[in-house]
């Protein structure tokens, strides 16, 4: 028994070992400059500006999802795509975002179906590297994405101990990667608009449908409006094959979000597209993709009277 | 709780320790505690099942005391009837009610009248398949007067709810693990090792192989009618390795655990893809199911006496039963009549017990006819998985329509090409240790004198990590859903 005992704890604990290296080591991959991504975002939100500011808001359905200069040019506003990775999970996207809000800001949240079941709001992985980008962030979480980070530790230390290995192996250097991955001035992902689409699986959507998520979007949305500002959910892009298997678990979502009296821009099946629409997920749409999605908003928000909304405030701004 | 969980990583060693704490010359304190943890295990899903666990055991240990005070058979029989009516009541209840509800309007809809069924919402307690056919083998074989009734409520109680293969078997039967919680456990070194290898294994049989085919596999059979048919014969191979590799997985980690604890199970599978007929395969295939089977069903109803319509009506039972017993659909029911189809001329034949000795004893490889064997028998196996696997039969002779056109021959499409790669360079592996382990317990089942200290823990240190950076996104196990 003791000879059992003792080997199992020296073994895990050179486990244990390897895993703490594991979140030590320097590593340059493509999805730790992808995470980086943020920082720049946080600058692009800190940054004046004398119009007013339009944030999306969501996963990396929202990176790959829009064309903001398009909505600059039709509305004469900043817009500003703060989304980077739906594995962050919805409520630290929400928690990361709140201290950038500023008085009269258009928000439009785009949270990715996950968000709404199971422990989707809570992430998964990529929750790690957020915190490693923006560590400031570890005072908002609570006990479900402390459980999130601990459950992913062992895989985060491995995965960037075979990056570290493989960046050594294949000379990767910093610049060769961010090559990889380019962003406008919005923070859209425009690096694959000339790359030909890949093969990809449509997936069901759905679980177990955690009610959280309305709460905190509800919450945050009320956060905006004692700002003066103006928020808006809409549905995240999807591709035609997964949104007919999930349409059942799609619908009852929207009565859900209707109940709560947000305002919702457009619908879930206007933003089902066809497959070849997609770059590399169901969730990445291609450079045409993301005309389109963002003309979809543009008329979503002409429907909601947003010019109005804008005139009103400029009035009310110059009369300050 | 998942075996391939963080909970379960936290879990087992705090019951380990505190449960080899307990162990003194009366095992009643380590199966109080035994009783506990099962029911934190299982309450982990859905607490309020417990109930249904607690109340099966309650009135199968009522039961069993009450028969062995008379020796009247016919109040024994109705005792008897009484724990069927239960355990099979759970299932009819939670199970099938809805199925049978369905498939009676359909019926209906035959005559040109319809009506909506009263249908219950209701969801399927995790396990309920498993832990009701052990307690109903402990009502039969009290009644066969094969086993003593228990006295010990702990006991019995902790049999039934005995976490390691509560959810998902093996079935045991009471004769095999009831007396075990009787006895004194003495910890064993070597048995602990062993069973920590044969968890390591069954991880990898779950977390590495099942979970990366199911990306393909999930993929192929939702778009079944857009790929070719050699892309639909490449998803029904990865679906035959998906399931065994889950389900053989979980078997390999709930035996891996009970060793930890000092108890023994029974073998669950025995390289059935090496089979080289379909009765072989159902001797190697879910052997606690099977058995059980055979022995409560098979048997009672004349097993293979009488001629030869006779033997064919019970092939025909227990294959449609043992379908039925995965789910309530048509599929299932399918998968049943298709093998019961495979079985029936080596049984008339007399050639269903040919195959009983190890593959290829005493050779390093199987001759040509074996692997012809081998290759037939596995072949026919996918094509009744596709049953298996498919929504319903109509898309499952659609998919066989399919691979079966001139597609076959055209090149398969892959839409995730590493995760198949993956999964494929994993399979190989799988089959060549398999292969080279056959006459053993499980895959790492070794000798430890003969492989240095250093290889063998750098194999499972290497095991351990490639569970964390190559296994697939925690997915369920299958069979949790019979």
């Amino acid at each position: 028994m003791k000879k059992f005992i003792i080997k199992s704890i020296v073994f895990f604990s050179l486990f244990i070992l390897l895993l703490a290296i594991g979140v030590f080591v320097p590593s340059k991959s493509v999805r730790d400059v992808y995470h980086q991504s943020i920082i720049t975002k946080h600058q692009y939100l800190d940054q004046n500006s004398d119009k007013q500011r339009l944030l999306l808001i969501g996963g990396s359905n929202v990176t790959y999802g829009f064309y903001s200069p398009l909505i600059e040019e039709k509305f004469d506003l900043k817009v500003i795509n703060t989304a980077v990775h739906v594995g962050y999970g919805l409520k630290y996207i929400m928690d990361d975002i709140k201290p950038y809000i500023r008085k009269n800001d258009i928000v439009v949240i785009v949270p990715e179906y996950v968000h709404f079941y199971n422990d989707g709001l809570y992430g998964n992985l990529a929750l790690i590297q957020g915190l490693y980008t923006s560590p400031e962030n570890i005072k908002n979480l609570n006990l479900n994405q402390v459980g999130t980070v601990l459950k992913n530790i062992p895989r985060h230390s491995i995965l960037k101990i075979r990056s570290f290995l493989s960046s050594k192996l294949y000379k990767d250097t910093q610049k060769e990667v961010e090559k990889k991955l380019v962003f406008n001035k919005n923070g859209d992902m425009i690096s694959h608009w000339e790359m030909p689409p890949k093969n990809i699986t449509p997936k069901k959507r759905g679980g177990t449908y955690n009610p959280k998520t309305l709460e905190l979007i509800s919450s945050f949305s009320d956060y905006v409006m004692s700002k003066g500002g103006i928020f808006y959910f809409s549905f995240p892009s999807l591709d035609r094959t997964s949104f007919t298997i999930s349409e059942e678990a799609i619908k009852k979502l929207e009565v859900e979000i209707n109940k709560t009296g947000i305002t919702v821009l457009g619908t879930p099946s206007r933003y089902s597209f066809a497959l070849n629409e997609f770059y590399d997920t169901v969730n990445h749409l291609t450079k045409k993709g993301q005309i389109k999605r963002t003309n979809y908003l543009i008329n979503d928000l002409e429907t909601h009277k947003i010019q109005k909304w804008l005139r009103r405030h400029e009035i009310s701004n110059r009369n300050n | 709780m998942l075996f391939n969980s963080l909970e379960f990583t936290i879990f087992l060693p705090i019951v380990f320790i505190l449960y080899w704490l307990l162990n003194n010359n009366k095992p009643t304190y380590q199966n109080f505690f035994l009783l506990i943890v099962s029911y934190i295990f299982y309450g982990w899903w859905d607490y309020r099942f417990l109930s249904l666990i607690a109340f099966s055991s309650f009135a199968d240990y009522l039961i069993g005391l009450k028969m062995s005070q008379t020796d009247n058979k016919n109040k024994r029989k109705l005792l008897l009837i009484t724990s069927i009516c239960i355990n099979i009541g759970f299932l009819g209840v939670f199970k099938y009610y809805n199925f049978f509800a369905d498939s009676f309007a359909e019926a209906f809809t035959l005559f040109g009248r319809s009506f909506d069924p009263f249908r219950l919402h209701i969801i399927l307690p995790v396990g309920i398949s498993f832990y009701t056919f052990q307690t109903l083998s402990y009502s039969i074989d009290i009644y066969k007067k094969k086993l003593a009734p228990s006295k010990d409520i702990i006991a019995f109680f902790a049999f039934v709810s005995f976490f390691p293969q509560l959810v998902a078997g093996p079935i045991e039967r009471a004769t095999n693990l009831l007396p075990q919680f009787y006895a004194k456990r003495v910890f064993s070194y070597q048995k602990a090792a062993d069973g920590m290898r044969q968890i390591l294994w069954g991880l990898f049989k779950k977390m590495i192989v099942a979970d990366n085919c199911a990306v393909f596999v999930n993929d192929v059979f939702l778009n079944y009618n857009e790929y070719s048919g050699s892309t639909l014969l490449l998803g029904g191979v990865f679906f035959a390795f998906q399931i065994y590799c889950d389900f053989s997985g979980y078997s390999d980690i709930a035996i891996g655990t009970s060793r930890l604890l000092g108890f023994n199970l029974m073998k669950n599978f025995s390289f059935p893809y090496f089979s080289r007929d379909i009765a072989e395969f159902w001797r190697r295939w879910h052997i606690s199911l099977s058995t059980w089977f055979r022995d409560y069903l098979y048997i009672p109803l004349g097993g293979s006496k009488g001629n030869n319509w006779f033997k064919i009506r019970n092939i025909f039972i227990i294959f449609i039963v043992s379908g039925f017993w995965h789910g309530a659909n048509w599929t299932f029911i399918a998968w049943g009549f298709l093998n019961a189809l495979y079985f029936i001329p080596l049984m008339l034949l007399g050639k269903n017990r040919i195959n009983t000795g190890n593959i290829a004893e005493g050779r390093v490889l199987p001759n040509l006819t074996t692997i012809a064997q081998i290759g037939v028998t596995f072949f026919i196996t996918i094509i009744a998985w596709i049953f298996f696997r498919s929504a319903s039969i109509s898309n499952a002779l659609e998919y066989i329509s399919i691979l079966f056109s001139k597609s076959l021959f055209a090149s398969p499409e892959v839409s995730s090409p590493k995760t198949f790669m993956i999964a494929s360079c994993f399979i190989i592996v799988l089959v060549l240790v398999e292969w080279f382990q056959r006459d053993k317990e499980h895959g790492l089942e070794i000798t430890p004198e003969k492989i240095p200290f250093s290889i063998r823990w750098s194999l499972y240190f290497f095991l351990v990590v490639l569970l964390i950076s190559v296994g697939g996104k925690q997915e369920a196990f299958i069979y949790f859903q019979f």
